[in-house]
């Protein structure tokens, strides 16, 4: 059984009239230390797989597991506490909390479960040293480029070691070389972390750098062959 | 870093619109706390003035009788009184009426109802007063009160008249009373001083907030006018510690103030007659007795059951066999031989006896209970008569040839008249004695009594029958000057011997049951008690039995003891609470600011959508992401709430300020001023704006839970239009429940009173209002999924679409400025203007300072009060209803403190006559319990059931406004109630009729036959509606005030009196609405708020638009359109709310609205909406377009 299991999954939206399926079977398996990019045109059902995942949306059918795992089993709070701890997000916008300094930002997951203790902080200050902006610590993300905002998403997402990491877009915001740069780090912290890395992009250059690639289209999800 | 570490950062990232919540915060609490601190000021404002007012003065005893300042030097003097208190100030208090002459143009200027003092320089040390050089008043000096100085336009220096009632009379309504010359006046009074109405310059014993009229004048200057040397009438008492005593003083005072029995007007008299016979010498008791009689003429009913309860028992103890002999004399205008009838009086002079005396009297022939019984012409002891016997003495007998068994009728008046006009009635006996008299030798004369060479007999007692001034104190028979009809044609010869050689020697003699059937009275029915002389029983030994007895008794008796400081710290808790009337008033302005605070806590949410989705996604889960939000609030709130304590207390100010000077008329005299006494108002209104603040942000943040996290993340805060159509259908059904609560509620509120009934009106209000806001919502919702059928698309459906854009928005907006508008528009519609039905018909109203004893509707009653034949064509034309008046306080709209004791009405069966006319204007009855159709047509018939107020309650009709708002009688009719005299009295009364904004707001009006069974001591009447001839009111008014200046006439137009009464209601829906205008402010600044939001919103669209080539008029028009589209829902929803609040009220009579000013005041919302609108279009045009295209 692998680690992430994605089974036949279908989502479907309500509307006035019949209801819109965006996606239909959709099945995937990944393992720890394992990464994968989806690509596919817009609205072909690529984020809704992804949210489905990392459980920001029901899926009208099918079922997801990690770790063995299906979180859809679980209540709201006990769901929130999952998400905490075996995901991480990453989004195209940051979505870095502007009140907040670089630093709290990445310690921001920690407050689920209360107050960031020197340990939590620690950890956070070695992420923040990894993805680069040490001596932005201190700096709000107003203060930050596109590209050192989204690093500190990255450092966001890893703050609690989640088993899987979902990035929406990570690049999308980011120029060429922001984008090859954040990509690598991505997936070097993925590797160096040991989790499973999940990444909707239409970049295609980031999607080489993943082990697999899957292409959805019409919210049919199709496994790309391996890389050679 | 913690939670809270983050709620502070986003408390400071986002303070713009958390200074905005703040905003709303702060004036939700201000308004709140103001409105309770309103209540504390108005509540310490009557306190501080009772306190003003009185001074020292804790306790007043008040007597409707002269007493001797002896028994107010012994109350000082006694040990208890000492240690509880410092003074007894006696006093002259009376209500008196002032004239000022003006020499200029011949102007006579009066002033009735004038608290008249009578006092020494000591008074003025009992409390404050300014603009007094010297407190040394001389006998010929009068100082006044500014209100009084005003009213008489009279300056120091000035010459005053006084007119003030004397005392101690035969009751003026009893036949034998007299009705004129009543008043005692003091010329020439030179003012000495006008005083501020400040401190004792607003001295006043019932509690009220206007401002008196007061005169003082010197004490001895007084009694020697009053012919009551060394007498007072009041003592005014200040304790050693007022605090202390403030709530017992009352019993300490009785148990120090010993009235004598001279004091209550009970005379001790040893009446004896000896006679020695010339032949032998030897002299032997004829009678010899002791008897009580009293000032009065007879003792009232209390002092009567008193005194045969004290010495019954002292006798039996005393004298076990002997008796006590009440007796009762009565005046027979003739006693003749036969049937009798009125035809009796036109017989021969030689068969009827005028003018006689007759006693009722148990004779017994049991010489051990009284040895001094009549004898018949056998020299027998009469006995016990039966009540259709009478004996006639000797002289009687012979005069009308009467034998044993002849029928002997008795014509008298009827013992208690009415507007003077005494009726005569016959009564018929058998003759079963003739006891002899014997005659004198001597005839009496002024020098002395008669003189006697016979032995007299026991008849020749002059002494059964009492003193009466102008009667039995006259030389002759026509030197009488009686108050009654008398007729001297009719005294002849015979009489005027009879009346030379035996005086008041009752003619005759009846059973005391039978005289107390034919005239007993309200009055009494005893003029004098008999107690043999004998061992042990003494006039010391009868005075140590009675005084004390007396005492006990002496509410009853007229010796009243008023906590006059505690009664009035007790009343200044007011009969409106003015905190709950003003929380009332401002809650829609409440509502207001809690709906802008949610309204713009939601827009803070809206903005921050996606940093919420984001800790959701990141696994903060909603109850924590609530929690953190919620911590904002919870920190806004509260300093949202200090401030608006703070503000609480400018706003306060502000509208006590009002109360001064815009609302004056709410409470007449402008005496209210800011009070902080109470911290725990303070405490309340900060914890109060603190939790409903918290509690809508707490409302704002739970509507999150329906929207997606994807939608959250996304920036969006509404649920997905798709998912919120789903749950429309429990909106429209919740709608449909709230109106048909909405429609009960409102026909319920013509049906309650008091809070009650304002409670199921702002009920209905608020449910309307909510439904409509739902199906405002409702609609909003499907508008903003639905796909345009329409063949084109225009300007106006896209600004539609834009309204609908952001249906919760939307819809607080319209509520904000909807509450405002059904604030305005409901309350327009109770303002109140006299009506003809208000006054009953009548065009004036009086009231008098002494009452007035004769019929002003008749000719004779005229004559008697002074009027002359010149005056006759325009007084004739005129119709007087007359009422008797129980002094009480004033239980109107314009008193606020609370009434315990209001002034009772007697309605007289004149007027209920009147009334029951089908072609006049009648008064309009909000209830009654007629239950005959007699009773229908006329409900004033429903006073004629009798009731003592004690066992029964007295059916009373009263004014549906001192009901509710001075009474707090909530039930309508059948509901019974208690009011409390200052002597403790308790009076049961039951609802039978209730008036509508009448004249007559702030009385009891109770039937003549139970008003005068429960307050038998009125006498005449005060108060006086008229309806003079058409255009004629002025001229009548200045007739009747000048004919009847002694007593104090005062009239007014029902016009300008209605229009005072209802200004206090006028005058509180013109506050309320002047608060509505501030809840309308709270919206104009929503609407602003909402629509600069949802242009900064929009932006990017706005400026694709411009970029498209949209001109920005174009674009203005839109922006416009939408404004006005809310502006106009706003309205339209405020109106309708009001509409059904209202419309059951217009149709019962009891609301109209007033729709020339309504439509100015609409319009001027409308401008002041649009006005709104075009600022947020000039920031959309303002937007920069490059900016606004790339996001920025």
């Amino acid at each position: 059984m692998a680690d992430l299991e994605v089974k036949d999954l279908r989502k479907e939206f309500p509307t006035r009239g019949e209801p819109l399926v965006v996606l239909r079977q959709a099945s995937l398996e990944l393992n720890r230390g394992q990464n994968a990019a989806i690509l596919g045109p817009s609205g072909s059902g690529k984020s809704t797989l992804l949210y489905c995942i990392g459980t920001l949306d029901t899926p009208t059918e099918g079922q997801i597991l990690l770790d063995g795992n299906d979180p859809f089993e679980l209540n709201e709070p006990s769901l929130a506490d999952f998400r905490n701890q075996q995901i991480g997000f990453i989004f195209q916008d940051h979505h870095l909390l502007p009140q907040l300094s670089v630093l709290e930002n990445v310690l921001v997951p920690v407050l689920a479960t209360g107050a960031a203790n020197k340990e939590a902080t620690d950890r956070a200050k070695h992420l923040i040293d990894l993805v680069g902006l040490s001596d932005r610590i201190e700096h709000r993300s107003a203060e930050l480029s596109g590209g050192e905002r989204q690093r500190v998403a990255v450092a966001r997402s890893l703050i609690l070691k989640p088993s899987l990491l979902l990035a929406d877009e990570p690049t999308g915001n980011l120029d060429r070389t922001n984008a090859m740069a954040v990509g690598e780090l991505l997936i070097d912290l993925q590797k160096q972390e040991n989790t499973m890395l999940l990444v909707v992009t239409h970049s295609l250059e980031l999607a080489e750098m993943c082990e697999q690639e899957y292409q959805i289209d019409n919210g049919t999800l199709h496994q790309q062959p391996a890389k050679g | 870093m913690n939670r809270w570490q983050l709620v502070f950062r986003s408390l400071t990232h986002h303070r713009k619109i958390h200074f905005s919540v703040a905003l709303g915060v702060i004036a939700a609490t201000a308004v709140l706390t103001g409105a309770l601190l309103v209540g504390d000021s108005v509540r310490g404002s009557l306190r501080d003035l009772a306190l003003d007012r009185l001074g020292q003065i804790d306790s007043v005893i008040l007597a409707d009788r002269f007493f001797a300042e002896q028994t107010v030097a012994e109350m000082q003097a006694n040990a208890q009184f000492q240690d509880k208190f410092s003074s007894a100030l006696p006093v002259i208090y009376l209500q008196g009426t002032l004239e000022k002459k003006d020499s200029e143009n011949d102007l006579t200027r009066r002033a009735g109802s004038v608290a008249v003092l009578g006092i020494d320089s000591d008074f003025w040390e009992t409390g404050d007063v300014e603009g007094l050089d010297s407190t040394t008043l001389n006998e010929d000096e009068i100082i006044l009160n500014e209100p009084l100085a005003e009213e008489l336009q009279a300056k120091v220096g000035d010459q005053i008249t006084l007119r003030l009632p004397t005392g101690n009379d035969v009751p003026a309504d009893s036949p034998l009373g007299k009705k004129n010359d009543r008043t005692r006046s003091l010329p020439r009074l030179i003012v000495k001083a006008v005083i501020p109405a400040e401190g004792l310059g607003r001295f006043g014993l019932h509690p009220s907030q206007q401002l008196p009229m007061n005169a003082f004048v010197s004490r001895t200057r007084l009694q020697k006018a009053l012919k009551q040397e060394d007498k007072v009438n009041a003592v005014f008492v200040t304790a050693n510690d007022s605090e202390k005593f403030v709530a017992s003083g009352r019993d300490i005072l009785k148990q120090t103030f010993q009235p004598t029995l001279e004091d209550f007007g009970v005379n001790i008299d040893r009446v004896s007659r000896t006679f020695t016979d010339e032949a032998t010498g030897q002299t032997t008791n004829v009678y010899d007795y002791y008897q009580l009689t009293s000032s009065r003429m007879m003792f009232n009913h209390v002092a009567e059951a008193t005194i045969r309860e004290s010495l019954e028992s002292k006798l039996k103890s005393k004298l076990a066999d002997k008796k006590l002999i009440p007796i009762y004399t009565y005046l027979a205008t003739s006693i003749g031989k036969g049937q009798g009838g009125s035809q009796e009086l036109g017989e021969p002079a030689e068969t009827v006896i005028p003018y006689s005396t007759i006693t009722a009297i148990d004779l017994t022939n049991d010489l051990t209970k009284f040895p001094y019984p009549l004898f018949d012409n056998q020299q027998q002891p009469i006995t016990q008569l039966a009540a259709d016997e009478i004996v006639l003495n000797s002289w009687s007998a012979n005069r009308l040839d009467a034998k044993i068994d002849d029928l002997i009728y008795v014509s008298y008046f009827n013992p208690e008249s009415t507007h003077g006009e005494a009726e005569e009635t016959t009564a018929t006996f058998r003759l079963v004695a003739i006891t002899p008299l014997t005659e004198p030798s001597e005839p009496y004369s002024r020098k002395g009594d008669a003189v006697y060479d016979k032995r007299p007999t026991t008849a020749n007692d002059t002494q059964l029958t009492p003193e009466v001034a102008g009667i039995t104190d006259q030389e002759s028979l026509d030197d009488w000057d009686p108050p009654f009809p008398f007729d001297n044609s009719r005294v002849k010869d015979e009489d005027e011997d009879y009346w030379d050689n035996y005086r008041t020697t009752p003619k005759a003699f009846i059973s005391f049951e039978a005289g107390k059937e034919l005239w007993g009275s309200r009055f009494g029915q005893v003029t004098s008690f008999r107690i043999p002389v004998t061992d042990g029983v003494t006039k010391d030994s009868l005075r140590e039995k009675l005084e004390p007895a007396l005492r006990a008794k002496r509410e009853a008796i007229g010796f009243r003891t008023l906590a006059v400081k505690h009664d009035a710290l007790q009343a200044a808790s007011g009969t409106t609470p003015f905190n709950v009337l003003f929380v009332g008033f401002s809650f829609f302005i409440i509502a207001a600011a809690l709906m802008l605070v949610s309204l713009l806590f939601k827009l803070g949410i809206e903005q921050r959508a996606s940093e919420i989705g984001t800790l959701l996604a990141l696994g903060i889960n909603r109850k924590v992401t609530a929690s953190l939000l919620v911590r904002e609030g919870l920190i806004v709130a509260s300093a949202g709430s200090f401030i608006g304590t703070l503000v609480g207390i400018g706003y306060a100010w502000l509208m006590l300020v009002g109360l001064r000077s815009w609302w004056l008329e709410a409470v007449v005299t402008p005496f209210l001023f800011l009070k902080l006494d109470n911290p725990a108002t303070l405490v309340i209104g900060f914890f109060s704006g603190s939790i409903i603040s918290l509690l809508t942000i707490y409302w704002a943040v739970r509507q999150l839970r329906n929207v997606s996290l994807r939608s959250l993340i996304a920036g969006q805060a509404e649920p997905p239009a798709i998912v919120v159509v789903k749950g429309q259908s429990r909106f429209g059904k919740a709608s449909l429940i709230l109106l048909g609560i909405a429609v009960i509620a409102a026909i319920a509120a013509t049906q309650l009173a008091g809070e009650a009934q304002a409670g199921a009106f702002f009920a209905a209000g608020a449910a309307v209002l909510t439904a409509l806001m739902l199906v405002i919502r409702r609609h909003l919702r499907l508008r903003s999924v639905q796909v345009s059928h329409a063949s084109g698309f225009s300007l106006f459906q896209l600004a539609t679409s834009n309204a609908a854009r952001n249906p919760s928005r939307s819809t607080l907006t319209i509520g904000l400025m909807a509450s405002a508008c059904f604030l305005i528009i409901a309350i327009s519609s109770f303002r109140l203007s006299p009506s003809e039905q208000g006054a009953g018909g009548m065009d004036l109203m009086a009231e008098s300072s002494q009452p007035i004893y004769h019929n002003i509707n008749t000719e004779d009653g005229r004559y008697e009060l002074g009027f002359v034949q010149a005056d006759e064509p325009l007084i004739s034309a005129s119709s007087i209803l007359s009422l008797r008046v129980q002094p009480g306080d004033d239980a109107s709209c314009l008193n606020l403190y609370q009434s315990k004791s209001p002034r009772v009405l007697g309605v007289t069966p004149a007027m209920i006559e009147h009334y029951s006319q089908t072609d006049i204007t009648s008064f309009a009855w909000a209830g009654s319990a007629a239950s005959t159709d007699q009773e229908k047509q006329n409900p004033w018939l429903v006073l004629n059931k009798v009731a003592d107020g004690i066992e029964e309650p007295i059916p009373v009709v009263l004014d549906k406004n001192t009901a509710m708002y001075a009474l707090h009688l909530y039930s309508g009719i059948g509901e019974e109630f208690t009011t409390t005299d200052d002597d403790g009295r308790e009076t049961r009364y039951e609802v039978a009729g209730l008036l509508s904004n009448s004249i007559f707001q702030g009385n009891l009006l109770v039937g003549e036959q139970n008003f005068l069974g429960r307050f038998p001591d009125v006498n005449g009447y005060r108060m006086f509606l008229i309806q003079s001839p058409s255009e004629k009111s002025d001229e009548v008014a200045q007739l009747l005030e000048d004919r009847l200046s002694n007593e104090g006439f005062d009239t007014i137009s029902t016009t300008r009196k209605l229009t005072s009464l209802l200004a206090v209601q006028n005058t509180y829906l013109s506050t309320f609405q002047s608060l509505g205008a501030l809840g309308l402010l709270l919206g104009t600044f929503g609407l602003a708020t909402v629509q600069m939001r949802s242009v900064f919103e929009r932006r990017g669209e706005l400026a694709l638009m411009r970029a498209a080539g949209f001109r920005k008029a174009t674009l203005a028009k839109m922006v416009l359109i939408e404004n006005s589209l809310l502006l106009l829902a706003g309205l339209c929803t405020g109106a309708f709310a009001a509409l059904v609040a209202v419309l059951p009220h217009m149709l019962i009579g009891g609301a109209s609205v007033p729709f020339d000013t309504l439509s100015w005041m609409l319009l001027t919302i409308t401008i002041v909406g649009l006005a709104t609108g075009l600022l947020t279009v000039r920031s959309t045009l303002k937007t920069p377009l490059l900016a606004s295209l790339k996001g920025e």
